[in-house]
This record gives structure tokens, C-alpha cells and sequence, in this order.
């Protein structure tokens, strides 16, 4: 059943000084089922975060539907679109930044719950030892600060409070980026038993490919502001039918000595180009193999291959057939 | 093999209100030339405070307690622990390159990437300053920075951050140094051009005959360059062998967990080690994982536990390496 339906998106902001505007996000479509995981990568200044932002009305698109279920998100306004953010909660990467120094993990749990309440009514005592429970952590947790947490422990509480009002989606924003490996294993086992109980939908933000690929259901690869590729992430890692989602799978280093230096890896040329500057055609095309006059010209549409598999490049028959190197 | 830098038994202490606290227990690294020593670890874990002793430069509240820290130059050994700071200034950048995570915090953004390379090469090797910039692009070049005479004049905001990085990279090369420190190189960048800047050290390296302490946090980074591995765990080198061994044979039990901790195709759930890092205050007398491993035994406590002989090059702290490989 469809959760969350995104048709269309684009977002540019203006640039300091110039008359340059920043293409962030352009015409980017997908759906996420409720209980799912949708893993969306790229590189920086791909796009990644802006979506989660337009995703979650934070931000307004330039054009563009956004639906959680059924609800049209960019209607919303006051009251409305204040109760549909708090069931589409966001945790950030910083744990460190993202938590106020001076609040008590209680009042840090349980604020969404307050703000939806009217003022005459408290938060159950309770509330605070249940979310901190889910997120494995113990009642005594509830009177300490984030200072006297570890970063596992302070990202812990960011996605209790999350939890805080029974979100259908919570987007991750690189939420185990800045963790360390063993603690990160941890975050992530706990998001997947979560999704387990709870059945909650993550859209997972993430520059780690390796990592989206064990707890995504769907991928987005993006580059440049679009969604180059998408599809069923065994079939996207397995069979990628686009350059660039090649590219950085094969870039991506594996912790296999043999493996890693037994690889064929096609080159990739340079690097990301400015978003103030996009290239005309296809946007990946400076620094693409396979590129051609089209490509300079054209942007290329979105083709579906099959099973919800699709990919935005002119030369998609000629990678499928040949298959991944 | 006759090591370019040798570490032996370095102590690193930080002074807090309670009295010194050793954060690297008696940590022993060899790298030779043309060979990379990849030292991997979490957070906390002594490998940067150990890099940057080599430079000396711990700062004010840390320092080195004991150990030495040798550098074999055409012209001799040197112990940095014991040089005088003047001469330190001419190892930094002279015969020792570093490479820290960030670029721009290792760039003055007031200057021509052309200017900083140049004044390097003026500082150690007295060359004048027409010769000097020449050699300041001649080196852009060589780090693969497109039309370098030209780009030489630009200042580093007009430089992506992998090209930010080639810029640092030519100025740790720019004065013919045998040891090259890579703390974090690539971690802030992307990874199409992580592989970039991994596959020009490795050519650097293969080139000059450098040697290269490269620190990681990312294993696959870590199997990509290097040669040989030292884990290092609450301060000290848990475990060290040749790359191909470490990655297929691990002993000991920490490595082994990390090992496990990193996605793997066809697995969808990570395996975690139960517990968090101790803190410096709070060691264990034995074993430092002995509180997290699940192969801790009373052995294990009690005392400390000192590197074992696996193979001729591979060694352990571990005492029940034949519990945990069976």
C-alpha cells in the first residue's frame, strides 16, 4: 500500500550574489510503501537532503505533488500540516547538534508529544521510560543530558523522538554517518527491528552504498538534482542500468583484499560539477564512458525496464544487454 | 626490512586534573619503503594521537612520555622524540608529508594554492622564488590538477575538495619526503573521488619508494592500499599483519568483530559487539576488550596482556587465540 507518493518535485534556490539560481532538485518521482525502506544516494550535492526536506513540507517545492497517504502535504497549512509533519519526523546526522544541551532527555523525548497536545493537558509520566525502551535504553536515561551520553546513546534518544508520536515515515538523514563502526552496526540493527515492531517506513539518506543496500527494500540513486535510477535494490546493485549508479557502486571500496584489488572499475572522470552550473543534455554526461551526441543535448527520460526497475540515460539497452562488468 | 619510520614503545600521556592519563600504550609501528602500514580503529582508539606524535605536535595537554620514534634518512637515524624543536620544523614537510582529513583547514584561503606549494619548497629546500614556483607546478601537475601553470594562481576556494586534496598532497610532496602520514585522507570526500586519491597515493608511493602511514576508520579504504595492518583498540595495537592475512585469517577477537560489522552482500543484518569502548580512566588491568569479546575467559583479567606471535609477521594481544579461531 502506498505511504508516501512523490510526483514531479523541483526545488531551485537562489545563489549568493549572481543572478545564478541552484537547480536542487529536479523532476524527482517516487513512491514508498508503508513499512519499507527506500534508500536514496548520491553523492553531495546530489539532491539527497533537499528531497527529505520537500518530502516533509519543510521546505516548498517550485512544482510538484507530495502524498502521505492520500493527504496532500502542500495543501496543508497551520494546525494540518503541523499534525502530518509530526507523523514524518526526521533524524539528523549530528547527534551533537541535534539535541539541546540544556534539555533533559525526558523533555527531549517526549516535546513532539507536548506540542501536539493542547497546554492543559500533560505528558503522561510514562511516555518517556516507553520511547527510551524502544530505543534500548533504560528509564534512568530519562534525567540526564546529552552530554553525559556517547554518540550511540544521543542518536538513540534523536530516534525516540522520533517514535515520540507514532510516525508512519521517519527520515534518516545520514543518521549513522558520523558513528563509529561497532556503534553504527548497533543504530542500524535497532532501525530494522523497529521497522520489524512498529511498522514504520524509513526514507534512509545515505552516501554509504554498502549500507543502503542491507536495509533498503527500493533505492534512489541520485545525481545532479534527479533520480538517475531506482528500482528493487537486488536488482539495482546486482544489474545497474545507469553509468553513474555503476560507477559508484564500483568505486565503493570492499573490506576484501582480494576482491578489492581483483576489480574491474571503469573509470569515472572528475567530479561532481557545481549545481550552479549544471550540464546541458544529460548531467552526468563530462564525466560518462558511454556518453554521445545525445547526451550533450537531451536530457533523457526516465525508461522502465521492469519490475519498478527504471533508469534516466539514452544508452540504457546498450549497459542492460551487455551486462555489468 | 629495514624501516624507514619505526615506532617503538611509544607512550603518549595527557595531563588531566587527576594526573597524567596514558591514551597510547606502548604502541610499536615499522613502515619501509615503498611499503603502506594501514592503522585502523574507532574513534578514541590512539591512532591519530600517534601520527601526531610522529610530528610532535600533541599540543599543549598531551605529550610523550616515553618510547622512541625513528626516522632513517641517506644521512642517519633520527629520534624525533628527542630532536630539538628547530630541527622537528625541518622534518615536518621536509622529510615527513602529511595529509589530514580535511583540506581546507591544511590551505590558507588568502594565498594561490601556487603561493603555498611554492613557499614549502622555499622554507626546506632554499630554492629562490622563480625556481621555487616552477617546482610548485610542476608538482600540481604531477598530483593530476588540470593545466597546473594556469590553476597555480587560483585560490583554494576556486578547487573542488578532491582537487583541494591533490593541492595538500603536492605540498606534503613537495619536498621529497620518505615518510608520507594520511590521516583520514579521503574521508571527507566522495567516494568516485576517494578512489581517485587512493589510486594517485598508491602511484606516489610506487614512484618515490615512499613509505605511507595511512590512518582509516573504513575498512575497505584500509584493504584497498595497504600493505600490512595494525588495529589498534583503547590505545594500544590489537593486532598486526600482512593486508591478505588480516582480512582472511584474523586472530584477534576485536578485529574479528569489526570485521563482522560492515555490510556484506546477501546479509541483511549486521553483527555488533556488546558495549562501548572503555574510557582512559577506566581500563581494564587485563585485556582492554575483554569486557566486550565473548571468548573472555579469567585469564583474560588480572594482567596485562602483551602481542603474540601468530606467524613470523602477524601478531596478537590476545592469550586464547586457539579458543577463538576454533
Amino acid at each position: 500500500m502506498t505511504l508516501l507518493d512523490v510526483e514531479g518535485v523541483a526545488k531551485s534556490f537562489p545563489a549568493r550574489r549572481r543572478k545564478a539560481v541552484v537547480r536542487a532538485v529536479r523532476d524527482v518521482s517516487f513512491r514508498l510503501d508503508r513499512g519499507q525502506t527506500l534508500g536514496v544516494v548520491g553523492e553531495s550535492g546530489s539532491g539527497k537532503s533537499t528531497t527529505a526536506r520537500l518530502v516533509l513540507g519543510l521546505i516548498r517545492p517550485d512544482a510538484g505533488r507530495v502524498h502521505l497517504d492520500g493527504m496532500d502535504v502542500l495543501a496543508a497549512r497551520g494546525d494540518r500540516l503541523h499534525a502530518l509533519r509530526r507523523r514524518m519526523p526526521m533524524v539528523f546526522q549530528d547527534p551533537y547538534s541535534s539535541l539541546d544541551p540544556t534539555w533533559t532527555v525526558r523533555d527531549i523525548v517526549t516535546e513532539p508529544v507536548r506540542l501536539g497536545r493542547r497546554r492543559d493537558r500533560a505528558v503522561p509520566a510514562t511516555r518517556a521510560a516507553e520511547l527510551l525502551e524502544l530505543v534500548g535504553m533504560a528509564p534512568a536515561f530519562a534525567q540526564r543530558y546529552p552530554h553525559e551520553l556517547s554518540g550511540g546513546q544521543r542518536q538513540r534518544v534523536a530516534i525516540a523522538r522520533a517514535l515520540a508520536c507514532d510516525p508512519d515515515l521517519v527520515a534518516l538523514d545520514e543518521a549513522v554517518a558520523a558513528l563509529d563502526v561497532s556503534t553504527r552496526a548497533g543504530i542500524i540493527g535497532l532501525l530494522q527491528d523497529l521497522q520489524t515492531s512498529l511498522g514504520v517506513a524509513y526514507l534512509f539518506i545515505s552516501h554509504d552504498l554498502a549500507l543502503v543496500r542491507l536495509v533498503s527494500h527500493e533505492v534512489a540513486v541520485m545525481y545532479l538534482g534527479r533520480i538517475v535510477e531506482r528500482g528493487p535494490t537486488e536488482r539495482v546493485y546486482a544489474a545497474p542500468a545507469h553509468p553513474y549508479t555503476r560507477a559508484l557502486i564500483s568505486a565503493v571500496p570492499v573490506p576484501d583484499p582480494v576482491v578489492q584489488r581483483n576489480r574491474t572499475r571503469p573509470p569515472v572522470l572528475g567530479e561532481v560539477p557545481s549545481a550552479l552550473a549544471v550540464p546541458s543534455g544529460c548531467a552526468f554526461h563530462p564525466r560518462c564512458p558511454l556518453a554521445t551526441d545525445i547526451c550533450r543535448t537531451i536530457d533523457p527520460p526516465v525508461v522502465d525496464l521492469d519490475d519498478g526497475h527504471a533508469a534516466a540515460c539514452h544508452h540504457v539497452a546498450l549497459i542492460t544487454k551487455e551486462g555489468v562488468s | 626490512m629495514n624501516a624507514v619510520l619505526e615506532i617503538n614503545d611509544l607512550v603518549v600521556e595527557v595531563a588531566t586534573a587527576h594526573g597524567p592519563m596514558v591514551v597510547v600504550s606502548n604502541v610499536s609501528l615499522a613502515v619501509g619503503a615503498g611499503e603502506t602500514l594501514g592503522l585502523v580503529g574507532e574513534s578514541g582508539s590512539g591512532k591519530s594521537l600517534t601520527t601526531l606524535a610522529v610530528l610532535r605536535l600533541l599540543g599543549t595537554s598531551a605529550r610523550i612520555a616515553s618510547g622512541e620514534i625513528l626516522l632513517r634518512g641517506p644521512d642517519g637515524v633520527l629520534d624525533l622524540v628527542t630532536l630539538p624543536e628547530r630541527r622537528m620544523r625541518d622534518v615536518r614537510g621536509g622529510r615527513i608529508g602529511m595529509v589530514f582529513q580535511e583540506p581546507m583547514t591544511a590551505l590558507d584561503p588568502a594565498y594561490s594554492v601556487g603561493e603555498q606549494v611554492a613557499e614549502t619548497v622555499r622554507r626546506h629546500l632554499g630554492l629562490g622564488r622563480t625556481d621555487a614556483w616552477k617546482r610548485a607546478v610542476e608538482l600540481l601537475d604531477r598530483v593530476g590538477i588540470p593545466s597546473a601553470d594556469r590553476r597555480a594562481h587560483d585560490h583554494p576556494h576556486h578547487f573542488s575538495g578532491g582537487m583541494r586534496q591533490r593541492v595538500v598532497i603536492a605540498m606534503a610532496l613537495s619536498c621529497d619526503p620518505v615518510v608520507l602520514l594520511a590521516d583520514e585522507p579521503t574521508t571527507a570526500l566522495d567516494v568516485t573521488v576517494q578512489e581517485q586519491i587512493l589510486t594517485l597515493l598508491g602511484e606516489l608511493r610506487d614512484e618515490s619508494g615512499l613509505a605511507l602511514l595511512f590512518i582509516s576508520h573504513d575498512l575497505g579504504v584500509i584493504a584497498d592500499i595497504s600493505d600490512r595492518v595494525a588495529v589498534m583498540y583503547a590505545g594500544q595495537v590489537v593486532e598486526t599483519a600482512p593486508v591478505h592475512e588480516l582480512f582472511a585469517a584474523p586472530r584477534h577477537p576485536y578485529t574479528r568483530a569489526l570485521l563482522r560489522c560492515v555490510p556484506s552482500p546477501g546479509s541483511d543484518r549486521l553483527a555488533t559487539i556488546p558495549g562501548t569502548v572503555p574510557t582512559f580512566d577506566a581500563l581494564p588491568l587485563g585485556c582492554r576488550f575483554a569486557p566486550r569479546c565473548e571468548h573472555a575467559a579469567a585469564v583474560c583479567e588480572g594482567a596485562p596482556i602483551g602481542l603474540d606471535t601468530v606467524a613470523a609477521t602477524h601478531f596478537a594481544r590476545c592469550v586464547r587465540i586457539e579458543e577463538v579461531v576454533s
